[in-house]
């Protein structure tokens, strides 16, 4: 099963669910996210009208019609699929928030025609955006305390009694899972790690010292104008909360039974989602007044209340505000209770913003 | 003068910075311990640079009259947006230099500016003055947040009850005392109640699970109190409630609440 038929085959999948409640849907593949910057004048629309069992199973998809409504007001006519698939191509975006949603219907067996709908989904057309090009990053772990700084998290949360060459060698392992983190959330964007700061380079500046404000801070730079930028990440503040304040055994499933591999898996993600979360702020998101930020320029709760959209998830997504990102979100884990992995990630529309400009 | 000037170009040349806080950073726990100053003050106006104060009451610390606030020492300053004349709470970082200039920084840049009303200063007053004669004993702290719960104020209710979680106070006998006030419609901050949400799944207290529902179906609820009751439904194993709150959840307009529904309710191999 190639890559596309895989992601539509999940789609189906995930539109089943709604059918132990509602038998049929009209659903969208192409475009695949829900929620996205483009910098085109249309985009094409595909999709289906499937029927699903009460188990949700998705049973098969219906030749019918289909119209597509844009800010309210209808685009299209009844428009026939072509055989089970429906498509819409050419479809003007104009400057600024397109809602785009539909209806779908079908004739069943006694000729009677079913009606349902697509849910609403957003495109945003913005003319100010062109590709940076590279964005080359250099990570600076130069200054005093920083090793000092993980090793106490690791020490502290863990039964365990460390050795200096497994201290050493948890250090080394924390640093390789940042790195991680940071290339799995730039993939698919043209962000390179670097092993030396310069001019065009943007240096992750990591700070040993102690202290217990924040976790980093970085320069704002819509459409990542400047690329000589410095963010700053500060391990003291991961140290307070983490052995000081013991929130990591307080306030997430982690235990002081868990092993060295789980611990430097939570330190790791939570150090290399602030890293990926401050080269967020410079490359330009959120900004409050081009990209719908909110909070000190972080992806909006208050946004999602009032749109079709999902910008924001308690620290699930990378740009989400500081005091409202759990710190079970930030070490990767769905929830504070039990161990179930969820890696943060940029939304939809933070990614599609990144995958213009880089 | 020349130093006045001096300042005011340094300021006006720092690039605004975006900040990542801990969980919870905005609340009074956090603030108390990264400040010098808290202060009740009043905007008098603002400029590029500057933002202007009567000083209403300095808590912990003596301060002049009136005083300004650097808008570039403020992490985030280019989104401080605040009315002239009205109150707020202050949380600031004094420095012995700019102090000499009348200048003040915020703490924690803008989460360290919180809006309020003066007909409950004192209300502020002695909940403040609990953090920090209670700082370090986290018992005494723990009971007498509590009882703070109880006032209703927006932003010390959400203090009091996200400084509890935070701070390890919310085991299941606490957790449930909170539950009872949100079932008493005490609790009137969103933030509150979603740290309380969270409490009842984790310890699983399906007691709650008509609270739960009710906080899903009620359009005043926000969003994220709604994702987390069925989250919490879902944690909790309580399928019927789950059956009959889905449907709705699931043609509800906000893209958030269609995920985490879908997620919750689809087929599990």
């Amino acid at each position: 099963m190639n890559r596309f038929m895989l992601r539509f085959s999940k789609l189906l999948v995930l539109v089943g669910a709604i059918s132990s409640i509602g038998a049929y849907r009209g659903c969208v593949f192409e475009p695949l996210e829900k929620d996205f910057i483009t910098t085109n004048a249309s985009i094409n629309l595909q999709g289906t009208i499937s029927e699903f069992n009460a188990d949700g199973k998705w049973l098969k998809n219906y030749p019918g019609e289909v119209r597509l409504k844009k800010n309210d007001i209808y685009i299209t006519n009844w428009q026939a699929t072509d055989g089970t698939v429906w498509k819409v191509e050419n479809v003007a975006i104009q400057n600024g928030i397109n809602t785009i949603e539909g209806d779908v219907r079908f004739k069943n067996a006694s000729n009677t025609w079913v009606n349902s709908t697509i849910p609403e989904f957003l495109v945003e057309k913005k003319t100010d955006l062109t590709s940076q090009g590279v964005q080359k990053v250099f990570f600076d772990y130069s200054a005093a305390n920083i090793d000092e700084q993980i090793k106490s998290m690791g020490e502290n949360t863990l039964n365990h009694t460390f050795t200096a060459a497994e201290l050493d060698q948890f250090v080394v392992d924390v640093k390789a899972k940042i790195r991680s983190i940071f290339i799995s959330a730039y993939n698919g964007t043209n962000i390179q790690l670097v092993n030396a700061a310069g001019t065009d380079i943007h240096t992750i500046k990591f700070s040993g010292n102690t202290r217990c404000d924040y976790y980093g801070e970085s320069p704002l730079d819509y459409k990542n104008l400047t690329k000589a930028q410095t963010s700053n990440i500060y391990l003291g503040t991961f140290k307070c909360i983490v052995v000081d304040d013991n929130r990591l055994l307080n306030s997430t499933a982690a235990t002081k039974d868990d092993s060295i591999a789980q611990r430097v898996a939570d330190i790791g993600t939570f150090i290399g989602r602030t890293v990926v979360h401050e080269l967020g702020h410079s490359l330009g998101l959120t900004d409050e007044g081009n990209l719908h930020g909110c909070e000190g320029t972080h992806n909006c709760e208050g946004y999602d209340a009032s749109n079709p959209s999902d910008r924001f998830d308690d620290g699930h997504y990378m740009m989400d505000p500081g005091p409202k990102s759990t710190i079970w979100a930030r070490i990767g884990q769905a929830n504070s209770s039990t161990r179930k992995a969820q890696v943060p990630r940029f939304n939809s529309y933070n990614k599609s913003y990144l995958g213009i400009i880089h | 003068m020349k130093t006045l000037i001096f300042f005011t170009l340094l300021l006006l040349g720092i690039p605004a910075m975006a900040v990542d806080v801990p969980e919870g950073g905005d609340a009074i726990y956090h603030q108390v311990r990264n400040a010098n100053a808290v202060v009740f003050a009043t905007l008098t106006s603002s400029d590029k640079s500057f933002l202007y104060f009567n000083l209403l009451k300095g808590l912990n610390r003596k301060m002049p009259a009136t005083f300004k606030i650097g808008r570039a020492l403020a992490p985030g300053h280019d989104q401080l947006v605040l009315k002239n004349t009205a109150t707020y709470l202050l949380f600031l970082k004094v420095n012995r230099l700019s102090e000499r200039l009348g200048i003040y920084s915020l703490a924690m840049g803008e989460y360290s500016v919180s809006p309020m009303n003066r007909k409950f200063m004192n209300d502020y007053e002695s909940v403040i003055s609990d953090y920090m004669k209670f700082r370090g004993n986290n018992a005494a702290l723990a009971k007498s947040l509590m009882l703070h719960v109880d006032k209703r104020i927006p932003y010390l209710q959400y203090s009091a009850v996200k400084d509890m979680a935070m701070r390890g106070m919310l085991d299941e006998t606490a957790s449930t005392e909170l539950a009872e006030k949100m079932r008493n419609g005490i609790i009137v901050d969103p933030r509150a109640k979603l740290e309380i949400v969270r409490k009842i799944s984790k310890f699983k207290m399906t007691t709650y699970t008509p609270i739960l529902e009710q906080l899903i179906v009620d359009n005043s609820e926000n969003v994220s109190v709604k994702s987390a009751s069925l989250t919490a439904l879902d944690h909790m194993g309580q399928v019927e409630a789950l059956r009959r709150v889905a449907p709705a959840m699931l043609e509800h307009r906000s893209g958030r609440l269609r995920r985490v529904t879908i997620d919750i309710v689809k087929p599990r191999n």
